[in-house]
This record gives structure tokens, sequence and C-alpha cells, in this order.
């Protein structure tokens, strides 16, 4: 019961302490302008010394926080007879406004011993500015002026600004200079001494603010928009004490166009310089022995984006040693541009004893004031090498061979193989169909005509057979003419003709193939007699005897035998 | 201009082969000065007269190629090849631009029957095919002829042999048929826009399927009005405006 009484008690303690903290936010410009500087002060009272608690300050999407600070100090003051020491901290942080609109900046959050403390939440209301509308004072005016405004991609260009006040000024800041987006940046001055100046009959200071030197490396058209600051002038006061007074000021405009680098006549070895260079290269001796260094130099000189220049690709004999070079620059920027030189340093080591080269460097760069891509090269170098002294005697140093990157095979058009005419698919022309259908349709007609003259032969040796009776009579007629005319050879002959004309029509035998031995068996198959065969043959043999000898024979006996074959054969 | 004017009198002047080979000299040596550009012109006035070579080709890709131009590179190679199969020099060459383009996609667009029966082409072309089922059939019919004239043993025997060679010979031809009817129907070609956004339909309205670069190599299918139908591989197809690619 004892300790929580105690605890209580304490617990009473702790809050009443606490209770003297008090955070206050507040301020200096509640309504700024868009690119307005402004602060929040964070006042924070407190019975102990808190200079070093942990602020974290408010990020704030549309403010650009710029920096904070803080400060304390400490009063002691008398309430009701009681002293009481007060420990002050005063938190600043700036911000920048950034972009239009209502703005409620969170509290501030403290953590004391455990405890959080918050200050009260500081509304901020921030204007845009419409930059068209601003008019530039006649008093005092910031002035934005380059060199050129149109020039080609790489080709570079300064920029100035200077401030003119018909007052006297003690201070200038710029709120938004702009990033210079697409450009390569190099400050050149700044803050230079300012002069008098009269101008429109008035007296004017005119500064430099800043001067910078551009080189474009995007092509298109570069707004560089309306510088606003803050500028601190002097009141013509009385005597020691001045007055400051902080007043807007702004810029003129100015856009700068990018030309990009023509495409027509851009040369292979183009590599980005734009200016005017030359190239030039020496070695320190063209007369060595093998594994001796030599000191290969490649200068480019001139005046232009000379540090965003490329060395073209060194052809080096292959059994050369390179190293990576050393590279040195002099080079001095000004208005103008940069201009100086940019060495090459290559060591060299010759490995094998000949007679080499190192080839000609080609360097090309568009030139802005012709428009037009230029060359400029330096020459081939001959080097001769000797024998090396062999120190290393006895050792050689195999090395693999060193191809180059595998490039395109060369190929010339060989005019003997020169046609015309394009070759069209063989499959599906006409000559195809031909090929495939005349085969067949000879074949077809072929087969067609063997059946049709196998078939005239049969109808010819049918009627043959047929009129061979009847031929046989009619020639056996003959021979009995010639048998009445007493002629008897004639009619021998008249008889064998006939005979051997039947037998050859009967049984369809050519009449050069015919002989007795085939009469024989062609009878046989036939069916004819052993006898009425033996006749046959005898009458065509007495019938030829009788052609070379006369046959003691009865003539009308041969006839009517002849007449009877035949009658015998047609039964 | 004053080279372009010479080059145009001489094609005036002189006749067909004169010029041609004058031509064909003068795209060497402007090759040799490392004019790629001219070098590149003066031969496609050699392929514009109808003039066909595997070597006219391969030249016209290299010039193409020195200026950069890695479809019209690939275009002329992949049709040197065409003319001139197997060539080592000219397989590397067209490996060297292929290496250049930027789209990955399968040197081989994969389509299950066409990709066969490209390999089989390329072993036996559809001519030498159509040759060989000629013979055959013309073997058959002489087959047929002589066993009209021959005795009964032998006549079967020609017979059936000349009829299966018919038969064999049949087949071929309706194959090569097939062979030629599908290579028809599916031609190669590449892209030569820098860029070229494949549609879904014939239209430039309609959704995008794909973006393919130069160099990349398609199917060209059946077209409609100015836009070819492309076939990318098995599963993707779309169309494109004609004018954004060529047949090998």
């Amino acid at each position: 019961m004892h300790k929580l009484l105690v605890l209580i008690a304490i617990f009473f303690c702790l809050t009443g302490y606490a209770q003297q903290i008090t955070i206050k936010a507040e301020s200096n410009n509640p309504s700024p302008d868009v690119g307005d500087n402004f602060q929040i002060s964070y006042v924070i009272e407190s019975p102990s010394n808190l200079g070093n608690a942990k602020l974290v300050p408010k990020a704030v999407n549309g403010l650009r926080f710029l920096n904070d600070g803080r400060s304390t100090g400490y009063y002691s003051n008398w309430v009701n007879g009681k002293s009481s020491v007060k420990y002050q901290l005063t938190y600043t942080v700036a911000y920048q406004a950034e972009k239009a609109g209502e703005y409620n900046i969170a509290p501030l959050e403290i953590v004391i011993e455990g405890k959080t403390y918050k200050s009260n939440s500081v509304k901020i209301v921030v204007s845009a500015v419409d930059q068209s509308k601003i008019v530039r004072s006649e008093e005092y005016y910031l002035d934005i002026t380059a060199n050129k405004k149109s020039v080609y991609l790489g080709e570079p260009l300064s920029l100035t600004i200077k401030y003119y006040s018909q007052f006297n000024l003690s201070g200038l800041q710029i709120n938004n200079e702009p990033e210079y987006n697409g450009f390569y940046k190099k400050d050149l001055a700044s803050n230079g001494q300012s002069a008098v100046k009269t101008i429109n009959g008035k007296q004017h200071v005119v500064g430099l603010y800043r001067q910078s030197l551009l080189i474009p490396i995007e092509a298109g058209t570069h707004h560089i928009p309306k510088l606003s600051g803050t500028i601190s002038l002097v009141s013509q006061g009385f005597g020691f004490f001045q007055q400051t007074e902080e007043r807007k000021i702004y810029s003129n405009t100015l856009s700068i166009t990018v030309k990009p680098l023509p495409l027509s006549g851009q040369p292979t070895s183009f590599s980005g310089a734009v200016g005017n260079f030359s190239i030039s290269a020496k070695v320190d001796k063209d007369h060595v022995k093998a594994n001796d260094a030599i000191s290969y130099k490649v200068i480019i000189k001139g005046s232009g984006n000379i540090k965003m220049t490329e060395l073209p690709k060194i052809a080096f004999p292959a059994d050369f040693e390179v190293y990576d070079p050393k590279i040195s620059e002099n080079i001095s920027t000004d208005a103008s541009g940069m201009s100086g030189q940019k060495t090459y340093e290559y060591i060299l080591i010759p490995k094998h004893a000949g007679e080499s080269k190192i080839a000609a460097l080609e360097f090309s760069y568009f030139n802005p004031a012709t428009a037009q891509y230029q060359k400029t090269s330096a020459p081939e170098i001959a080097i001769s090498v000797d024998k090396g002294d062999g120190s290393a005697a006895g050792y050689v140093n195999k090395e693999d061979l060193k191809f180059a990157q595998k490039d395109i095979h060369y190929f010339a058009v060989n005019k003997e193989l020169l046609h015309q005419g394009k070759t069209t698919p063989f499959t599906g022309s006409t000559l195809f169909w031909l090929l495939a259908i005349l085969p067949q349709l000879a074949m077809i007609a072929i087969i067609v005509m063997k059946r049709e003259r196998t078939y005239d032969a049969a109808a010819l040796i049918s009627s043959k057979n047929k009129n061979a009776a009847k031929i046989a009579s009619k020639k056996l007629k003959v021979a009995e003419q010639h048998l009445q005319n007493k002629d008897n050879k004639a009619f021998y002959g008249a008889v064998l003709n006939a005979l051997n004309s039947y037998l050859s029509d009967k049984f369809n035998i050519p009449l050069v193939n015919l002989n007795k031995q085939m009469i024989a068996e062609v009878l046989q198959t036939k069916g004819s007699s052993e006898q009425d065969i033996k006749e046959c043959i005898v009458l065509l043999e007495k019938c030829e005897m009788a052609q070379y000898a006369p046959v003691n024979d009865v003539i009308s006996d041969i006839y009517a035998k002849a007449l009877a074959i035949i009658t015998k054969i047609e039964a | 201009m004053k080279n372009l004017a010479i080059t145009l009198l001489l094609l005036i002047g002189f006749n067909a082969l004169g010029s041609s080979t004058s031509i064909a000299d003068s795209a060497a040596s402007y090759y040799r000065q490392g004019k790629y550009e001219r070098s590149a012109q003066s031969l496609e006035i050699l392929i514009q007269q109808n003039y066909v070579s595997s070597d006219l080709c391969a030249a016209l890709g290299n010039a193409y190629y020195k200026q950069n131009n890695i479809g019209l590179a690939i275009l002329n190679y992949e049709r040197a090849l065409k003319l001139n199969p197997g060539n080592a020099d000219l397989q590397d060459n067209l490996n060297l631009a292929n290496a250049k383009k930027s789209d990955k996609i399968s040197d081989e667009v994969q389509m299950s029957m066409y990709t066969s029966i490209k390999k089989l082409n390329a072993s036996i072309h559809y001519d030498t095919l159509a040759w060989i089922a000629l013979s055959l059939m013309a073997f058959a019919a002489v087959g047929i002829i002589v066993s009209r004239f021959s005795a009964k043993e032998k006549r079967k025997r020609l017979v059936v042999s000349g009829v299966s060679l018919a038969g064999i010979g049949i087949l071929a031809l309706c194959f090569t048929l097939y062979q030629k009817s599908i290579l028809d129907e599916n031609k190669e070609g590449i892209v030569l826009d820098a860029s070229v956004e494949v549609h879904s339909e014939p239209s430039s309205t309609s959704s995008v399927v794909v973006t393919l670069h130069e160099g990349s190599k398609i199917i060209l299918n059946e077209s409609d009005r100015n836009w070819v139908k492309v076939r990318i591989n098995a599963e993707y197809s779309g169309w494109i405006l004609k004018s954004s690619a060529a047949e090998i």
C-alpha cells in the first residue's frame, strides 16, 4: 500500500514536470509563391536542457526541404515567489515551395523519457505564379544571353546570366536555376565584379551572376525557363544605418535549338567529334631490335568537344605487344568552347624481326562552321625491326597466332555465271506434265495398235483358210489348160504351185518355210491318215522332179491325185 | 549523280551482256573503294534486269552488310544460299549478319509439316524427285509396251513389274506436287523495316501480337490487299504490311 502511494506521487510529479514542455510552431511566411523560400520555427520550452533531443523535420510532398538548424537558450522567471528556469530550443526548418496548393505540415514530435510531445500543425498556402504575367521590373532584372541560339549537337555555346539594377544591392539569390538537362555544363565564372553602366540614360549596377559553357548532348529545342530570385536592395538611407529591402527579381526566357548531326555523308570512322581537329601520330624510333620498346603517340589537337572524342581503332601489327595507352589532356575551356590537345601514348614491343607498318589513322569530325563532315589523318608509319640480341638465348617464346575478329567473306560477281532469267521450277511446268502424260499415251496407243494388227492378221488367216480350196481349184484349172496344151513341164509346175499355196494358206505356214517334213507334221496333227500323207509327199516330190527331168507318169492321174488330196484335207 | 548518269548511258549504249559486265565491274570497284552504297545500287540494277546468280546475291549482301543494313544483308545471303545451298563462305557471312540482328527467335521457324518438308527439300529437291518419278513412270510404260511383244512367260513378269513401277512413280509424283504446294504456300521472308508491329488482323487498328525487328525470318502465307499473313512460329501468326518484309 505504501509502495503504491509512492508510485502515485512520482506519477503526479512527472506529469506536472512533463506538462511544462511546450512546442509552438510558426511560419515566417504562411502564403509563399511557388519558388519562394520560407521557414517553420518550432519553439520548444522545457525545464531541462533538450539541446540534444532528436528532431526529424517533416517531409511534405510539394515542398522541398532545404536545411534545418537549432539554437538554445534559457531564462528564469519568478512566478508567485517561486523561481523557475526554462530552457528554450528553437528548431528551424527551411523549405522551398515547389508546387501550388494547400499544405498542412504535420506536428513535430519530440520524445522525452518515453513520452511523446507534439507541436501544433502549420498551414501553408502556396500560390502559383503565372510566369507569363510576371512583369520584369525595369529597375532590376536578370538577363540570360547565349552566344549561339542554334547549334549542332556537340557544338559548345556559352550562357551568361547577368543582373542589372538601378539600386545598390547587397545580395542576390536565384531560387530556380534549371538543371540544364540535355547539356554537359561547365561553369566558367561566377559573381564577378560589378560595374556601373548607363542604359537608357539611367545608371545601372551590372554584374555577372554566372557564365557557363554548355555542350549539347541531346538534339531538340531546349527552353531555359524564367529565372526568379530574390535581391536585397540597399535603400538610399542616411549615413551609417542602411536598410535592405528584399525584392523579387526575374529574368527573360531563352530557347536553344540543338540540331542533330546530318546523317548523309557521315563517314564510317565518325565517333561524335564536333569542332575542328587535326590528328598526328609519331614514334620515338622507327628502327629497333626485337623486344625493344617503342613509344607511339597519337595527338588529337583542335577545338570543340575534344573531351568527348574517341581515338579511332588503330591497326597495330599483329605481332606487336601493345599496352594500354597513357592518356594526357591539355585542354582549356573558355566561352568559345574547349580547345587543346589529347595525347595517347602507347608502348609497343615488337616481338619479331621484320618490316611492319602501323596503318594510317583516319579521324573524322563534324565541323559546325561549314556544317560538313571532315577528315583528318595521320600517315602510315613504317617500322623496321632487327633480330633481337638474343639475350634470352636459346629460348623462343611460342605464341598463339593472333587472328583478327572474323569479317565477312568477299564475293565477286562471276561474269561468266551471270545469266538473265529466273529459273522456274520444273515441277508443275508444261514440260513436266508432257513428260508425265506422253509415255502413258504412247503406251496406250501402242497397245491398241498392236491389238488391231493381230486382229487383222487373224481375219486374213481365217479368210485364207476358207479360200484355200477355191484358190487351189483355180490354180488346178490353170494346170488343166496346160494339160490340154500338152505342156507337161508347165503342168507339173502349176500343180506344185497349187498344192503348195493351198497347204500354205490352209495351215498358215509361210511359203518359204514350207517343206515336206513340216507338211507331214502339220497333216499329222490335222488327223490325216499315214497313207494320205505319204501320197501327198510323193505327189509333191514327183511334181518337183518333173521340173528338172521328164517323168513317165499318167498326167491325168497326177491331176486327179492332187484334187483328191485337197478334197481329203478339206473334208 | 554524274556517275548515275554515266551508268544510265552505259545501260542505253551497250548491249545487254556488255552493260551487265561493266555494271558488275563498277560494283566491284565501288566495293573496293568502300563506296558500299554505290556498289549496292549497281548490283540492284543487275537484279532488276533479271540477272540471277548466287555470287550476285552474295556480293549485294556484303554491300548491305558493310552499310550495316542487316535486314537486306540477311535477305540477300539467304537468296544466295538458296541458289547455292551448302556454301560454307555464304553460311559464315549469314551467321555474322544474323549475330547482328536484335530478335532472338530461333532461325528455323518450327512448324511440324513445313519443317519436315523443308528438310526433305534440302536433301532432295522436288524437281529432282519429279525427274525420278517421271523416269519411273516412263520405265513402266516401256516395260508394258515391251510385254506386248514378248512370249507368254516373259509377258506376265514384265506386266507385274511395269504396273508396280508405275504405282511407285505415281505416288512419288503426287508427293512431289504436295511438297511443292506446301513450299509455295509457306514462303520464307525477312523483315526489312527496323521494327514492325505484327497485327492480329490485316488492319492497323487491330491489336498488336508482337513487334519484330529487322532481319527476323518469318513465313509468308496468304495476302489480303497490301497486308500479308506471317507466321512467326508454330504458335503465333499475324499480319504485316507487305512492304515491310521481302520473300527470300
